[in-house]
C-alpha cells in the first residue's frame, strides 16, 4: 500500500514537471518568438581565386537570414601572409602582406553571424603567385 | 679583471631585453636596456616610462637591399612602463608592461591603391627575477647578475581590420607564453660606465604559429660628460630564429640585425627624474629569404627612482 502510494506521489511529480516545462517553453516562446534560425550562406566566391602578389582578390559571400536580420561578416585565414584592404557588408578585398617568393595558397573561412547567436560558416581555397608570374 | 670580463662578453655577443611579435614583414623591434643597467637597490622602485618609435622600410634578400615597388612600410609605436624592484641587494623584480600601437602601410602599383593597416592595445607583459652574482657595491661599482623570466600572453591575437584578423605581426600580444634568461655585466668607473648583456627567448606555439626564439645582445658605455648630463654610444642586436606554422617554416622569416644606438641621458630633477633619448640605426641587417628592414628607431625614456622604506639601507 506504501509502495503504491510513494509510485502515485512519484507519477504525480513527473506529470507536473512535465507540464511545468511544457508551460515555461509556451512562456518563453511567447515573450521571445520563434526561436532564432541561423543565417545560410548558398555561397562563397573568390574573384580571381589566383592572384599575383601585390594584386588584390575579393572574396564575396552570399547568405540569407529566414528571421530576416541584419547579418555581420568575419574573415578568418589559415595563413599569416593576407592583409585586408577594404570591404563591402558581404565582400572584402585581400592582398598579401609580404614579399612572395612561390605560389602559396589558403583557405579564407567566412563567419556570417545574425547578432543573436546564429552564425553559419564556409571557406573558399585561394592562391598568390610571385609578382610578375615568376 | 674587468677588462677580461668586457672582451668575453663581447666575444659572446650577447643582451638583455624583452622581445615582441614579429614575422615576415615586422621591423624589429629592440627593447634592449629598458629594464636597466643594474638590478635596482634594496627597497626603491625604479619606475620607467618609455616612448618608443620604430620605423622599417625597403626589402632586403640576405643583405642586400632588393627592390620593392609596394614601398612598404611599418610603423610600430610602443609604450612601455617597467617597473623593477630591489628586493635585496642580491635580488630583484621586474615587471615589463608594454601597449603597443602597430600601423602597416603598402602601395599597390598594380591598382594604385593604397593598404594600410592599424591595430593597438595591451602587448604581452614580461616578469623578470633577476639575481646578482657579484651585488654591486659603492667601492668597485661592479655588478654581475643573471635573470630569468617569462612573458605572458596577455596582448590580443584577435584583433581585426574590416572584420578580418589580422595576421600574427599586427596583433599586440603572440598569444604565448615565452621564456627567457639573462646576464649581464656593469661597471661604473668615474667618468665611464660599462655595460653588457645578453638574453634568450625562448619561444612557444600558439594556435599552430610559434615566432622563432630569440638572442639579444647588447654592450654600451655611458660616458659622464656634466654633472647631470651622460652620453652613451652602445652596439644593440637580435638575432631570431625561423617562425614555425602549423610545424613549417613560414617563407622569409628568421635574421640577424645590429644597431648602433647613441644616446643621452639627463638627471633633470636630481633623485626624481632622469630622462633618456636614444637613436638606433641599423648597421648590419642579415635577412633568410627576402624581408622587411629596419629604417631607424628612437626611445624617449623617462625614469624615477622612489625608495619605498626609508630603512638603515
Amino acid at each position: 500500500m506504501t509502495n503504491r502510494h510513494a509510485l502515485a506521489r512519484l507519477a504525480t511529480l513527473i506529470i507536473v514537471s512535465a507540464a511545468l516545462c511544457v508551460a515555461c517553453d509556451v512562456d518563453l516562446l511567447l515573450f521571445t518568438g520563434a526561436a532564432n534560425q541561423p543565417p545560410v550562406i548558398s555561397a562563397i566566391d573568390a574573384e580571381p581565386d589566383t592572384f599575383y602578389a601585390e594584386h588584390v582578390t575579393r572574396i564575396t559571400v552570399t547568405a540569407s537570414d529566414p528571421d530576416g536580420d541584419n547579418l555581420t561578416y568575419e574573415w578568418d585565414p589559415n595563413a599569416s601572409w593576407l592583409l585586408p584592404m577594404s570591404s563591402a557588408g558581404n565582400s572584402i578585398d585581400l592582398t598579401n602582406c609580404c614579399h612572395i617568393d612561390a605560389m602559396q595558397t589558403t583557405f579564407v573561412h567566412s563567419i556570417v553571424s545574425d547578432g543573436r547567436g546564429g552564425q553559419d560558416r564556409d571557406s573558399i581555397q585561394i592562391w598568390v603567385l610571385p609578382a610578375g608570374g615568376r | 679583471m674587468s677588462a677580461r670580463l668586457v672582451i668575453g662578453f663581447i666575444s659572446m655577443s650577447l643582451v638583455a631585453g624583452s622581445a615582441a611579435a614579429q614575422n615576415c614583414c615586422a621591423p624589429a623591434v629592440p627593447q634592449q636596456g629598458i629594464m636597466g643597467e643594474t638590478i635596482a637597490l634594496p627597497h626603491v622602485l625604479n619606475a620607467a616610462l618609455h616612448y618608443e618609435y620604430l620605423r622599417a622600410e625597403d626589402m632586403y634578400t640576405g643583405s642586400d637591399r632588393a627592390c620593392d615597388l609596394t614601398g612598404t612600410t611599418t610603423t610600430w609605436k610602443r609604450s612601455t612602463l617597467t617597473l623593477a624592484y630591489g628586493v635585496s641587494s642580491r635580488i630583484g623584480v621586474t615587471a615589463v608592461i608594454p601597449y603597443i600601437w602597430k600601423i602597416k602601410t603598402r602601395y599597390l602599383p598594380a591598382v594604385d591603391t593604397q593598404v594600410k593597416n592599424t591595430t593597438d592595445g595591451l602587448g604581452d607583459v614580461s616578469l623578470v627575477g633577476q639575481f646578482s652574482v657579484i651585488p654591486r657595491d659603492f667601492v668597485t661599482y661592479r655588478e654581475v647578475s643573471i635573470g630569468l623570466g617569462v612573458k605572458l600572453p596577455t596582448g590580443a591575437t584577435d584583433k581585426r581590420n574590416y572584420g578580418f584578423l589580422l595576421p600574427e605581426e599586427l596583433q599586440p600580444g603572440t598569444g604565448s607564453w615565452d621564456f627567457l634568461g639573462s646576464i649581464s655585466f656593469y661597471q661604473g668607473w668615474e667618468l665611464v660606465d660599462i655595460y653588457a648583456s645578453s638574453s634568450y627567448q625562448v619561444t612557444t606555439e600558439s594556435e599552430g604559429f610559434k615566432f622563432g626564439s630569440q638572442l639579444f645582445y647588447l654592450l654600451s658605455a655611458n660616458l659622464h660628460v656634466m654633472g647631470r648630463l651622460d652620453v652613451s654610444l652602445a652596439f644593440s642586436g637580435t638575432v631570431r630564429g625561423e617562425d614555425r606554422q602549423d610545424g613549417e617554416s613560414p617563407e622569409s622569416t628568421g635574421r640577424h640585425q645590429l644597431w648602433i644606438v647613441p644616446g643621452l641621458q639627463a638627471q633633470v630633477i636630481p633623485r626624481w627624474l632622469r630622462l633618456q633619448l636614444y637613436f638606433e640605426a641599423p648597421v648590419y641587417q642579415h635577412f633568410n629569404g627576402t624581408q622587411l628592414g629596419s629604417e631607424y628607431n628612437f626611445r624617449l625614456t623617462a625614469a624615477s627612482s622612489i625608495p619605498l622604506f626609508h630603512g638603515e639601507e
